[in-house]
């Protein structure tokens, strides 16, 4: 549990100053561009938003991807615990980015984001099910393979 | 193979050399038995010390820092480390099996998977023993799987 703090705690320090750095210089952005004031006001707001919901993704992602590893939680192996969490983390910042760019890309309607993020559940679930059910078929055959050389020890001695 | 016994009074310890072109499987198997034929491990019951014969030994368990001998009959605590025992141990029959736990593969009966997609072992003395999944690798090398 020390070791996920630890390494969590270095990976979100790292994580939010990237953050504050963008927000730093996206608050720019309308100044450089000349905004109204009604324009900077819609920007600003969009911008807490996005930037208090990039951190809260960032945390999570960053807190379960350490989880998946450390733990046994799904008595995978390594390999396949670094593909379920780098396959999480991705569609994680897949999102997270989607959501924190949309106010400069009007096409990305807050239901697309929606149907975006229900789709991340939905695969995130197919793979955590797919990973269960290869793991297993794995340890079936690898208790197959040791019972068998087991056995022949045994007929040997 | 050749086996070829020399008693004489006048050998004071018993020793055993091997001829061979090149160690295969077998003989490397009881260079193992050899090895740890006559090893003893040091385990405490109630303050009393006790030499334990290496083969008498079912596994090694870690609980609360604390490494435990399982014997068929007895229980001991062991003042060694587990990662320095299995350090100790590599070239024999003993085995990583999970955080907690090293196993001696010859009392291993079978394996069967377990919930969760790991591996429950079972002991010639009816005992059950989890077998994490990161070490089976391990284990199918020793066994030469």
């Amino acid at each position: 549990m020390k070791n996920i703090i630890k390494k969590s705690f270095t990976d979100i320090c790292v994580s939010l100053t990237l953050i504050l750095i963008s927000t730093l210089l996206a608050s720019l952005f309308p100044y450089v561009m000349s905004y109204t004031p009604a324009q900077r006001l819609f920007l600003y707001d969009h911008l807490f938003r996005h930037t208090a919901g990039l951190s809260v993704f960032s945390v999570a992602g960053i807190v379960s991807h350490h989880f998946i590893m450390q733990t046994e939680l799904f008595s995978a192996s390594k390999a396949m615990r670094r593909v379920i969490s780098t396959v999480i983390f991705a569609l994680c910042a897949f999102f997270v980015l989607l959501w924190g760019f949309s106010p400069f890309f009007p096409f990305v309607s807050k239901t697309y984001i929606l149907v975006g993020i229900a789709s991340f559940i939905f695969i995130s679930v197919i793979v955590m099910i797919i990973c269960f059910a290869v793991e297993d078929k794995i340890a079936k055959k690898d208790a197959e393979m040791i019972n068998k050389r087991l056995n022949e020890l045994r007929e040997e001695k | 193979m050749k086996l070829t016994i020399d008693k004489n009074e006048l050998y004071l310890d018993p020793e055993i050399i091997v001829k061979c072109k090149e160690i295969d499987d077998v003989l490397q198997d009881i260079i193992s038995y050899i090895g740890i034929a006559d090893k003893k491990m040091i385990g405490e019951v109630d303050g009393e010390l006790f030499f334990i014969p290496l083969n008498n030994i079912l596994y090694f368990e870690s609980v609360d820092k604390v490494v435990y001998i399982y014997t068929d009959k007895q229980v001991y605590r062991s003042s060694a480390k587990l990662y320095v025992l299995e350090e100790q141990l590599a070239d024999t029959y003993f085995s990583r099996v999970s955080k907690t736990t090293i196993l001696n593969l010859k009392k291993l009966n079978s394996v069967r998977s377990a919930k969760n997609a790991k591996l429950e072992g079972l002991l010639f003395n009816k005992e059950k023993i989890l077998i994490s999944r990161q070490y089976v690798a391990e284990i199918k090398k020793r066994l030469g799987v």
